[in-house]
């Protein structure tokens, strides 16, 4: 509104005047050349392969090559060689990869086997605890990597694994220069750290500040950019101003109900409903939520299509089941519905399991993701509705011997059906391991087994839908939605995301991105 | 007065001691850096061996004597995230802050002495109480409302300014107006008011029966008397400044102190945080202590209690 007035008031003669000294002083964030300056809303800790959050998907595709690379726009998995030129399956738990010759790596030594073992070793033992998370989630069933010739490699897994190429092209599967980890010490090379991708790690500032530059040493098409430098702006409405101001050519996330700020004649919106669901996790170890009536109850009081239009548009997809189109078919199963609203259905339970009004707190840490408290909010009138004496809580932590609820996300890290569900509910994930989520139907473990390792994709999907269907019967989860959101960038800029990839990957090789005149 | 200093020196260390102790006690009773590090989640396992890792699973009181053994000794230990000595990550962005806060400092008591005294020589007139107005406004507004609006008129509407970062001179001028404003406007109306009061004292009537003109009057006697209480003030005005450069700082994503030790907050970083609060204590105290001798100085009355 304020804008709007402004505009049409008489502060538009000096806003026009004010312009053209604008254009001469406002872009003082330095430019060269060929720079792109990207206002991110969070930083990594570090940059190194053991980083597995959104905010570092924003760096790492740019760093560091995989043995076996994904197209990066293809929705369904296509694969191509990258560090390995080619790869057999020499009995059904050892693959055998041969290495591409001559690759550079960003401290100038040419990669050899010793490197790649090194770099996927650091992962598949985890002996270092940092790579718990990494190897939890992508690496289970990865015994270790050794060496067979110079140019050569084994990779040995516990299990055969059906989804070899997808794993191990997942990035904290890349690759790192031994000698360099080895010379630097683990920190240092976690904050500055040698890959082999388009671009080398040339500044960084604690978590507020990096500049990638591009390697000309890279064994591919070389990248089309001089520099990114990426800047730390927590703040969305300094982000959009920074942006509009010229002091910025790309930002990210971007509510859809925030875009709107954002004048289209002079900038592109980017916009795309993320295949990840913001979730709820169940502590089905707590007194109260132990009884599958009540989680039933309260996965059934959810009235998620209010949730999403209300928090996310008309852009958002409210959760039907724990599947996402990118699996491609026949793994993806159109029209498949496991989740319900039933109001009357949850009252029914809960008047059933004999609740006695304890108190079921929902806990969150501020800013953990956006909109949860208003969705914890509405939520907890929902779980009212149905005779629930539901409580929101902020917390600082989260106290696991306690908690009752907590947000969290799944992200399809891979498109499979796996790639969204054994990375967060497998028994090497934390919700396992620290006994919320703990699956009472005697069919679980042997459809999960079907699911993860079977071969026939027939069987697997079968598998799996009756998996998510129980899931939901269990209510160890609630998924709530899939949230909308925008990148923006300035006329000039063309970029479109990387929909092969994980949420929020952010790649800026060749072919994936056109820096034009502003 | 050997005495005076002894004792004075003395609280400044248990300031700085207490608001420590304080402070190291506080931050981790509310969680460990753990839950800030791994948003997502991490296994109970993967979890006890980072934090034996990093000395935290041992008793509070325990990681607090070592930790004070090593700050005795220069240490100040890394930084839990980046693993970098925290001595370093603040020397990094030293420079950003202090030349902020520097001429934010500067400019307030230049334009809010003569500003002062300039209204209460109007006392009554329309341009004292519109600037005694505007003061009473800017005074009351915080910080970051203050720094948005104006990064909303001069970056989002006008684009004149840029709003992120410290990369140029012309990065200073939003957040030096900001921080200056604020001192600015407390500044100005407390300068008045002694004034206000100095040219109201039966002394000046002496010195004007003396016969002696109405400039030397105002500026040799009463402009004189008036600066001793703004000296308190001025320590005022210092601590002010930093502890509004911490919202400032992280409103224009500005690479100071204020915004490591922010994060340091956020992030639970430990080591970060104590180093900065240790900072922080130690210029409120410093500013304290140097406030008291200089008032001690121009004040005798205070110096022959003392």
């Amino acid at each position: 509104m304020l804008i709007d007035s402004l505009r049409k008031s008489r502060w538009r003669g000096i806003a026009a005047a004010a312009l053209t000294v604008a254009t001469v002083v406002a872009s003082t964030v330095p430019a060269a050349a060929s720079e792109l300056r990207i206002g991110v809303s969070s930083h990594p800790n570090t940059l190194a392969l053991n980083e597995t959050g959104n905010d570092a998907a924003q760096f790492l595709y740019n760093i560091y090559d995989t043995l076996i690379e994904v197209d990066v726009y293809a929705a369904t998995p296509k694969f191509k060689p990258g560090l390995a030129l080619s790869w057999t399956q020499i009995s059904p738990t050892v693959t055998e990869l041969t290495l591409r010759p001559g690759v550079t790596m960003h401290d100038g030594r040419t990669m050899t086997a010793e490197d790649v073992v090194f770099s996927l070793n650091r992962v598949f033992e985890s002996k270092d605890p940092r790579f718990a998370t990494a190897k939890g989630r992508f690496f289970d069933n990865f015994a270790k990597a050794e060496t067979a010739g110079d140019m050569t490699v084994r990779v040995i897994t516990h299990r055969p694994e059906p989804l070899f190429n997808v794993l191990i092209s997942s990035r904290n599967a890349g690759i790192t220069s031994k000698a360099y980890v080895e010379e630097m010490g683990p920190d240092k090379a976690a904050l500055q750290p040698v890959g082999t991708g388009p671009y080398k790690v040339v500044e960084v500032k604690d978590k507020r500040e990096t500049v990638l530059e591009r390697f000309d040493g890279y064994w591919g098409a070389k990248a089309p950019v001089d520099r990114i430098r990426y800047l730390r702006v927590g703040e969305l409405a300094a982000r959009v101003t920074a942006l509009v101001n010229g002091e910025l050519d790309f930002i990210t996330n971007i509510p859809p109900d925030q875009a709107k700020l954002i004048p289209t004649d002079k900038f592109t919106l980017v916009g795309t409903t993320w295949p990840m669901f913001h979730v709820v996790v169940l502590n089905m170890s707590d007194p109260v939520l132990k009884d599958v009536r009540i989680r039933r109850a309260m996965n059934l009081a959810i009235d998620r299509t209010a949730l999403t239009n209300a928090l996310w548009g008309k852009e958002g997809i409210p959760a039907t089941a724990h599947q996402f189109p990118n699996y491609g078919e026949p793994l993806y199963i159109p029209g498949l519905k496991t989740i319900k609203y039933d109001v009357a259905e949850a009252k029914r339970l809960v008047k059933e399991s004999g609740y006695d009004g304890q108190p079921i707190r929902i806990s969150f840490q501020p800013n953990y993701y956006l909109y949860f408290d208003l969705a914890a909010q509405a939520m907890a009138d929902m779980w009212s509705a149905i005779g629930l004496n539901a409580k929101i809580e902020q917390v600082e932590k989260y106290d696991y011997k306690t908690v009752q609820m907590r947000p969290w996300s799944n992200p399809m890290y891979y498109p499979d059906p796996m790639g969204a569900f054994d990375t967060h509910w497998s028994k090497a994930s934390w919700t396992t391991t620290r006994k919320m989520f703990q699956p009472q139907n005697p069919e679980w473990d042997k459809l999960y087994e079907t699911a993860r390792f079977e071969t026939d994709p027939m069987k697997r999907r079968d598998a799996y839908k009756n998996l998510i269907t129980i899931g939901e019967e269990e209510a160890g989860w609630i998924l709530l939605y899939q949230p909308h959101e925008y990148f923006a960038m300035r006329k000039g800029v063309e970029w479109k995301i990387p929909v092969g990839l994980r949420p929020y990957a952010l790649t800026f090789g060749d072919g994936q991105i056109k820096l034009g005149a502003k | 007065m050997l005495a005076y200093f002894a004792i004075r020196s003395g609280r400044l260390l248990l300031t700085a001691f207490l608001v420590l102790l304080f402070a190291f006690i506080t931050l981790r009773l509310s969680g460990t850096p753990i839950d800030k590090m791994y948003p997502e989640g991490i296994t109970a396992e993967a979890e006890a061996a980072l934090l034996k890792e990093w000395g935290l699973d041992r008793p509070m009181p325990e990681q607090f004597v070592r930790y004070v053994g090593q700050i005795l000794q220069g240490d100040f230990g890394v930084s839990l995230q980046s693993r970098r000595p925290v001595v370093d990550i603040y020397l990094e962005v030293l420079e950003p802050t202090l030349i902020l806060g520097g001429v934010a400092f500067v400019l307030s008591i230049l334009l809010a002495i003569p500003l002062g005294v300039f209204c209460a020589l109007r006392y009554g007139g329309l341009a004292d109480s519109s600037i005694n107005a505007a003061s009473f406004v800017v005074y009351a507004m915080p910080h970051f409302i203050t720094a948005i609006l104006l990064i909303y008129l001069f970056g989002y509407v006008f684009h004149l300014l840029p709003t992120v970062g410290a990369y140029g001179p012309l990065n200073y001028v939003l957040p030096v107006t900001v921080l200056t404003l604020g001192s600015l406007a407390s500044l100005t109306r407390y300068m008045r008011g002694a004034m206000l009061e100095q040219l109201g004292a039966e002394y000046l009537r002496t010195a004007r029966a003396k016969g002696l003109s109405e400039g030397h009057v105002v500026y040799r006697h009463a402009f004189r008397n008036a600066l001793i209480p703004i000296v308190t003030l001025i320590g005022m005005d210092i601590i002010g400044i930093v502890t509004g450069s911490l919202l400032v700082e992280v409103v224009f994503a500005w690479p100071g102190v204020g915004r490591v030790f922010i994060g340091a907050v956020q992030n639970r970083d430990y080591a970060v945080f104590q180093c900065g609060i240790l900072f922080y204590s130690f210029i409120v105290v410093i500013v304290n202590y140097l406030v008291d001798l200089t008032y001690m100085l121009l004040d005798p009355r205070i110096r022959v209690d003392a």
